[in-house]
């Protein structure tokens, strides 16, 4: 399981740049709000990579 | 005197392709005024006089051949102004000429000679050697790499933006979130695998579940509204 969760938060880490990606893309594109939807399901996703490995005690 | 000519190809190598793409090229337009070129001139005597200063007077050579240089290439294009407009500058040479600028700066600074041993300085301190307390986990160093190339990816996409206020914006989002990805993917690469004061399972994913869930409800909000309009 903890294995699982490991290669789980590299799954997430690439989703984010992916999103991020989209973002970056999408004000290349003149589409402000796309661009501000897929920046900020970046963070969440990103945030939720780096959750996942945070040691007993973090916050 | 011996080391000048692998020291100046270093900085002269990137210099002169930085200089050609960011400098040289926009100010032989043929919109740009004498001010430019002539400075662009002065930038490029700047940054060929650096390094041969610097064989006799290492201090005077790094200021003539870094202030002097970005100095007369500040100038450049101040004075080249609507030329330099964003909508007008070809990305991918932009992205090309500050990998230039970035190595013309590796350039300057001190790495170690080719067939060097450090140990061997008579400036080195005697003693036991200090062994690392642990090795990098398997596969760290790929989970990194992945990272640092989405990180670039993220910051070449940037330079796609061609409106002004946007362009600026976008440089910027592209560098937080390549730093942020970056970093993440160094946390990422550093715990695979290796034994420590972990969680348990369960309540690592608990805790990445809020944030993983929020994501998945903006997901599927945006195609909802995608299907109806």
């Amino acid at each position: 399981m903890v294995r699982a969760l490991d290669w789980l938060s590299v799954l997430l880490l690439l989703l984010a740049i992916g999103a991020f990606g989209l973002g970056v893309h999408a004000l290349g594109r003149r589409a402000d709000l796309d661009a501000l939807y897929w920046l900020v399901i970046g963070a969440l996703v990103l945030k939720g990579a780096t959750d996942l490995l945070r040691p007993q005690g973090g916050r | 005197m011996r080391r000048l000519p692998l020291q100046a190809a270093r900085v002269l190598v990137p210099g002169l392709y930085a200089w050609l793409v960011t400098v040289a090229m926009p100010a032989a337009h043929r919109e740009a005024g004498w001010l430019p070129r002539v400075f662009a001139g002065l930038a490029l005597i700047a940054l060929v006089g650096g390094p041969l200063i610097s064989a006799q007077n290492e201090q005077l050579g790094r200021r003539v051949g870094v202030f002097g240089f970005l100095g007369a290439s500040l100038v450049t294009w101040i004075g080249l102004d609507a030329v330099l407009e964003v909508g007008r500058v070809d990305p991918l040479r932009a992205a090309l000429g500050s990998v230039g600028w970035a190595l013309f700066a590796f350039g300057w600074g001190s790495v170690r000679e080719v067939g060097a041993v450090p140990e061997q300085d008579p400036h080195v301190l005697s003693g036991e050697l200090l062994v690392a307390r642990s090795v990098p986990p398997r596969g760290a160093a790929w989970i990194l790499g992945l990272g640092m190339v989405g990180a670039v990816g993220l910051v070449v996409l940037a330079w796609r933006v061609d409106r002004p206020i946007h362009a600026l914006l976008g440089h910027a989002v592209a560098l937080v979130a390549a730093i942020a990805v970056v970093t993440v993917a160094a946390h990422i690469g550093a715990l695979q695998g290796t034994p420590r004061r972990a969680a348990p399972a369960r309540a690592r994913l608990d805790r990445g579940a809020r944030w993983l869930v929020l994501a998945a409800l903006l997901l599927g909000f945006g195609a909802m509204l995608r299907a109806l309009f």
